[in-house]
């Protein structure tokens, strides 16, 4: 009885032991025959991707008459190509993808019930910047997967279609916003000027989050048109934090317009993260007539004001000398601190 | 012929770069990071750079800075590829010595004339593959 009891425990166990091989056999089989595939075909993919026009038309037709195993084995490693080209190369992967019907394929996969595939397909239509799609991922601002939302917000930004801003700008305004703020500044600036007429419409969105994002997509941009909303802002944005914002893209578009509304928020009465922004944006902007205002900042009791305006005078190109020459003992501690070139020559 | 050397950890990228720049004439010298690079750089005495800005071990800055000290190269022209766009990044790029800068994704073919034109600045080196 032990021993026929035995004898089945030893059977099952030699069985499951045979599935684990012929499993593992399997695996490396099928891998090994990926990397095989894949090498065999790497110097079409390169061609295609690389290659001079009648050549890269030539190895298109080729991979689009692979039988569908071989393609299947591929297909990863020409969506991966999308990634990393542009221009003429990027065309025929798209074209290639179109005619082997990924894209088609894609479009299905917005709507299937595993987040990952939706996932996937929302990266694979922005990457491959298929035009006709922005609805589509639209939609998928409100999805209910938090990375299928990103993932979508991302694919907006590449495609670049202005259409999509309101909706990117929407998905930000809910609480909690639908989508990461930074995920959301990324797509704007992808999607560029065209989508300024719709960020100057939400600097004064009741949303601080949204204000802020759009504050500094603005000023990343060089939206000069933006000037008279950031300055606004500047003087009376409720939040401090993007009366800063403000400050700092007001020194990126560099318009000498908006000199005496930042000397006016470096004035003591100001919040002190306010002088400093504003401090530095005097600098950015690069403006020669902020030069004797900065002078009476290296003097400023807070250290940190002080230490902006010597940077600022010294990218305004005040001879370092000078900048030291003209500074209290502690802001010149502070600048040399900020600013190793100095460093000695006090 | 002139000599190229392509760094960059991506497979895919050094394999596009280099099929470029072969296909063009060139002979390239291809490795997967900074520390090869400085390695192909003592031993090949390539013509032109191209890095990859972002590299496990040495950065393609690194390199560049470690190529601009070392007098066998330091006019060594240098073509930083990466994904970094920003601003600062492309100054610091320059900054370092870089001669060019070109952000991926890239376009093979923009690539192409930008090696060109950078060797048809040097004035010894061979202009021509």
């Amino acid at each position: 009885m032990i021993l026929a009891a035995f004898g089945v425990t030893s059977a099952v166990a030699a069985l499951v032991m045979l599935g684990v091989v012929a499993r593992r056999v399997t695996r490396r089989l099928r891998e090994a025959r990926v990397r095989r595939l894949t090498a065999q075909h790497r110097p079409l993919l390169l061609s295609l991707v690389a290659g001079d026009p009648p050549e890269a038309r030539e190895a298109a037709t080729a991979v689009a008459a692979l039988d569908t195993a071989s393609w299947r084995v591929l297909e990863p490693a020409v969506v991966a190509l999308l990634a990393k080209v542009r221009g003429e190369g990027h065309e025929e992967v798209v074209r290639l993808l179109g005619t082997r019907g990924v894209l088609v394929r894609a479009r299905r996969d917005l709507h299937r019930r595993r987040a990952s595939r939706r996932a996937a397909a929302a990266d694979l239509l922005g990457r491959a910047q298929v035009p006709g799609t922005v609805r589509s991922l639209v939609r998928l601002l409100d999805d209910r997967d938090a990375d299928v939302r990103h993932v979508a917000a991302r694919s907006l930004g590449r495609l670049g279609s202005a259409s999509a801003v309101p909706s990117l700008l929407r998905a930000l305004a809910a609480e909690p916003p639908r989508v990461p703020p930074a995920a959301v500044a990324q797509a704007l600036l992808r999607i560029g000027p065209a989508g300024a007429p719709d960020l100057l419409t939400a600097v004064d969105h009741p949303v601080a989050v949204v204000r802020s994002t759009v504050v500094v997509v603005l000023g990343r941009l060089g939206v000069t048109g933006a000037g008279t909303a950031l300055r606004g802002l500047l003087a009376g944005d409720p939040l401090t934090d993007v009366r800063c914002l403000a400050a700092t893209a007001l020194g990126a578009l560099g318009m000498p317009g908006a000199v005496p509304d930042l000397v006016r928020a470096t004035r003591p009465g100001s919040p002190g993260a306010l002088r400093v922004a504003a401090t530095r944006a005097l600098g950015d902007l690069g403006a020669s007539s902020t030069v004797a205002v900065l002078d009476g900042l290296l003097h400023d009791p807070d250290a940190r004001v002080a230490t902006e305006a010597g940077h600022a005078l010294l990218g305004l190109g005040v001879p370092r000398a000078d900048v030291l020459a003209r500074s209290t003992p502690s802001s010149v501690v502070a600048v040399a601190e900020r600013v190793p070139a100095l460093t000695g020559a006090a | 012929m002139t000599t190229i050397l392509v760094a960059d950890d991506d497979a895919d990228i050094r394999d596009l770069v280099s099929f470029k720049l072969e296909q063009a004439g060139y002979r390239v010298v291809a490795v997967g990071d900074g520390v090869q690079a400085l390695d192909a750089v003592r031993a090949e005495l390539p013509d032109l750079a191209v890095l990859d800005l972002m590299m496990p071990g040495l950065s393609g800055l690194d390199v560049c800075a470690q190529i601009r000290r070392e007098p066998a190269s330091a006019t060594l022209p240098v073509i930083m590829l990466t994904a970094r766009v920003q601003e600062q990044d492309v100054a610091t790029g320059f900054a370092t010595g870089a001669d060019d800068y070109v952000t991926k994704p890239f376009s093979p073919r923009e690539l192409l004339s930008r090696v060109q034109a950078v060797l048809a600045r040097v004035p010894v080196a061979a202009t021509a593959p």
